[in-house]
């Protein structure tokens, strides 16, 4: 059973433009869903009211079996929200500020402060728990904020871009808070322009485009209706001529090669996206092993864009179209 | 994080009660409660030496000056002048401090948006409404402590008669929980975000002024019947109300001669409390009310149309409803006091109108999606409720002094007046919904709201010349000119409204 369940769901706000247009999407329990789109796509509206903050102008939104427009309160004990911009009570100290939050979600005082200082712990603010907010730098603040959104433990996380503001340490400490918050069942959705991060860690996109869900599913199948049957990959070998042999074995299954450098090749190959993405695997598969038996020292070899990038790249130009 | 203890769900008191503890801890931690008091404790004992000081200033022989025969001396004591001292002071602090610091700390919330947050929270709307009233001003309710104690001492020690301590204690409770309440409103009441500081300074200002005013009318038998309007004015009618030192510098002899004398006004003195703390309860749950729904509810106007009259019902039974039999001696003093109750009224009636009239988004929602409007839901323009309010207004002069009698009775200047003043509160619907339609930006709106504040302005002058038994050439001039704008400037902007409309209903059939 789906702990979020959206059915056609609009907003509007003046009734001449759809901000989200006939919503429909569904997300398991421990499934990390990413919400991808151009600027405008609707992806902040979606989530405020997934958060309730914003009430939908007809359709229904469904939490762990709870109606959001029905019992809203109820509701916002299994979410926890972050925003894209917010912000914190720069005179407390992150200690004070997680347990304001605690406090209002109700979380009984046995156990708080040591839920607090485990929350603290793993996003790496414990030296400055009793530090003024105000001192914090923005990626702090920015882990501050995630851990006042999980200081309930939500069964659903919403996350507009929480990693715009972190740098390459904290996106992996986020991302492994996030893979370790799915192992414990948590369902995440997150909106994030930050492609690479949500990569390996989301399970189902959805593509978000003027108010209107365009596309969604698991990540290969979306990605590979998005870029259809071409694919490029990037190959790095020590012997280039070997290579280009490899590459003429494959016949019509290599469609182009372009040699960007000496030994590095932009090959552009022809894997029909069904089976989510298994012809491509099978592909690459192939070529490495062709590439590694003729001796052509294999360095690199993968699609030159992750799927994530060929969903949102196909979405911003269908956009711009 | 274990997942498995997650939250329990409480019940709805102890909602509240987890909000108010919630924000009561942020806001001060229990070693500076301790602290505060004690520093509260420091200003009672600083007001008792300020007291002390005039006390023997006031008293010391040196200081005598020549006073006329008969003159009572004032009844100099320093513990009632500290007492008076503490109660001015718990009213500054209650009654203007604390709504200013509750307007400045929610608009602040709003402004960072983390009000958003707060809402996110299963706090309900009511638990963050008291939590903010309650936690931002908690500081200042701590140091209250001490000037309490000295008010509750003077009583001990028989300078304050023990109703009197009682009926303050109600008064300064109840007086406390309307100015937040309306510090609240204050702070929520813009469509969009605004100044922290310019509310702050509206709430203090508009409250401090109040209580001046109030405290002024309960010095006067004529006026004291209004004192109630603001607890600022209810504590000094509980003050004048026995032979002290508060009454003493108040009142000078003839009044204090006619105060003992007429058992007519210190009745009045004697309800006032009574009569301040219904006030402010009533119109305090119905702010809380229209907080609670502007909390739970941004996009929707802060008042609800049924809130909206509630709300000017109350205000002008307040205000109508004491008008005493006395002053209407003929039906043009009664047409007079009909007029200048309308003046009085206008402001109120302009303000509720506005904040229940919808957001230009919401209207041309339901307008284009052909959303059934009553006249008293909240997309729907705000004619109905203000036009139910007139008609209050018209009851409540009826019930009162009898004003439509009069106004049948009236000569034909003072109908043709009364009835156009009416004319003109019955248009101000029309300006409202059309200056929230048109105008996009808060400058732009209030711009044209000055041009209407000008029209009216031009109107009440031509009401008041139309009155008049004798006018010059000029003085018609101007009677005419008013009266033309008075039917021409309603039927341009009507005009422009029924356009507007149109044209949101247009967008709708090609969309």
């Amino acid at each position: 059973m789906p702990l979020l369940r959206c059915e056609h769901v609009c907003l509007s706000y003046d009734g001449l433009r759809d901000a989200v247009s006939d919503l429909t999407l569904a997300v398991e329990p421990g499934s990390i869903f990413a919400l991808v789109g151009p600027n405008g796509a609707g992806k902040t509206s979606t989530l405020r009211m997934l958060a309730t903050l914003q009430p939908p102008t007809s359709g229904t939104l469904v939490v762990d079996g709870i109606d959001l427009q029905r019992d809203p309160e109820s509701a916002r004990r299994r979410i926890g929200y972050l925003p894209d911009h917010f912000a914190l009570y720069d005179q407390q100290t992150p200690v004070e500020y997680l347990e304001f939050f605690a406090r209002l979600h109700g979380v009984p005082s046995k156990g708080r402060r040591a839920r607090i200082d485990a929350l603290l712990e793993e996003l790496d603010l414990s030296e400055k728990r009793t530090s003024p907010i105000r001192t914090l730098s923005r990626g702090m603040r920015q882990r501050l904020g995630l851990a006042k959104t999980l200081v309930h433990e939500p069964k659903l996380l919403l996350l507009d871009e929480p990693a715009s503001a972190l740098d390459p340490g904290a996106r992996i400490k986020l991302r492994d808070a996030l893979l370790r918050l799915r192992r414990r069942e948590v369902a995440v959705i997150i909106s994030s322009h930050i492609l690479p991060d949500l990569a390996g860690l989301a399970d189902s996109v959805g593509i978000m485009e003027g108010g209107r869900l365009i596309s969604s599913g698991a990540i290969e199948d979306v990605a590979g209706k998005a870029r259809g049957a071409e694919v490029v990959l990037l190959v790095e070998v020590g012997h280039p001529d070997r290579a280009r042999r490899v590459f003429g074995d494959f016949g019509a299954r290599v469609v182009a090669v372009e040699e960007a450098a000496p030994g590095r090749f932009h090959v552009t190959v022809n894997a029909p996206p069904a089976d989510g993405g298994r012809a491509l695997e099978e592909l690459v598969a192939d070529l490495a092993d062709a590439l590694v038996l003729r001796g052509a020292r294999l360095s690199h070899l993968a699609p030159r864009e992750s799927a994530l990038e060929a969903v949102y790249r196909a979405s911003a130009a269908s956009a711009v179209a | 994080m274990d997942n498995k203890s997650a939250t329990k769900p409480p019940a709805s008191t102890g909602d509240l009660r987890t909000a108010l503890s919630a924000f009561a801890h942020r806001s001060v931690r229990p070693r500076h409660a301790a602290q505060l008091v004690l520093y509260s404790a420091g200003i009672a004992l600083l007001l008792m030496l300020v007291a002390a000081w005039i006390v023997g200033e006031a008293t010391s022989p040196a200081n005598q000056v020549y006073h006329y025969p008969g003159y009572v001396p004032l009844p100099w004591d320093t513990i009632a002048l500290a007492d008076i001292f503490a109660l001015i002071l718990l009213a500054l602090g209650l009654f203007v401090i604390a709504p200013a610091t509750v307007a400045a700390s929610l608009a602040g919330e709003r402004r960072a948006g983390t009000l958003d947050q707060l809402r996110t929270t299963p706090a309900p709307p009511l638990g963050l409404l008291a939590g903010v009233v309650v936690g931002a001003p908690l500081r200042l309710y701590l140091l209250c402590v001490g000037p309490l104690a000295l008010h509750v001492f003077a009583t001990v020690t028989g300078r304050v008669p023990p109703s009197v301590l009682v009926g303050s204690l109600f008064v300064l409770g109840a007086g406390a929980v309307l100015s937040v309440l309306f510090g609240a409103v204050l702070a929520l009441a813009p469509q969009r975000d605004s100044g922290g500081a310019l509310l702050a300074l509206g709430a203090a200002g508009l409250s401090g002024f109040a209580a001046i005013v109030t405290t002024g009318m309960s010095t006067s038998s004529s006026s004291a019947r209004w004192a109630f309007l603001h607890p600022g004015g209810a504590l000094s009618s509980l003050m004048l109300s026995f032979d002290g030192l508060w009454q003493r510098m108040m009142l000078s002899s003839w009044r204090l001669e006619t105060l003992h004398g007429s058992g007519s006004w210190s009745t009045v003195l004697s309800l006032i409390p009574a009569a301040s703390v219904a006030l402010s309860l009533v119109v305090g749950a119905l702010l809380a009310h229209a907080a609670c729904r502007k909390l739970a509810s941004p996009e929707r106007p802060l008042f609800g149309k049924v809130s909206a009259v509630a709300i000017f019902t109350v205000l002008a039974a307040a205000i109508i409803l004491p008008v005493s039999q006395e002053s209407i001696y003929s039906s043009r003093a009664a047409n007079s006091i009909t007029l200048a109750l309308g003046i009085v009224h206008l402001p109120i009636l302009l303000m509720l109108t506005v904040f229940s009239t919808p957001t230009p988004e919401a209207f041309a929602l339901a307008v284009r999606r052909g959303q059934a409007r009553g006249p008293f839901s909240d997309v729907a323009g705000p004619q109905g409720a203000a036009w139910a309010m007139l008609t209050i207004f018209l009851a409540l002069c009826a019930v009162s002094f009898g004003a439509l009698g009069h106004l049948l009775h009236a000569s034909g200047r003072d109908f043709v007046a009364v009835t156009w003043a009416f004319t003109v509160a019955g248009s101000l619907p029309l300006f409202v919904l059309f200056g929230a339609l048109r105008f996009q930006t808060g400058g732009a709106r209030a711009a044209f709201y000055a041009a209407i504040f000008a029209h009216l302005i031009f109107q009440m002058i031509g009401i008041g010349i139309a009155r008049e038994w004798s006018r010059n050439q000029v003085e018609l001039s101007v009677v005419e000119v008013a009266g033309v704008l008075g039917v021409v400037v309603p039927l341009v902007v009507g005009v422009m409204l029924a356009r507007r409309i149109a044209a949101i209903r247009a967008t709708a059939r090609r969309g």
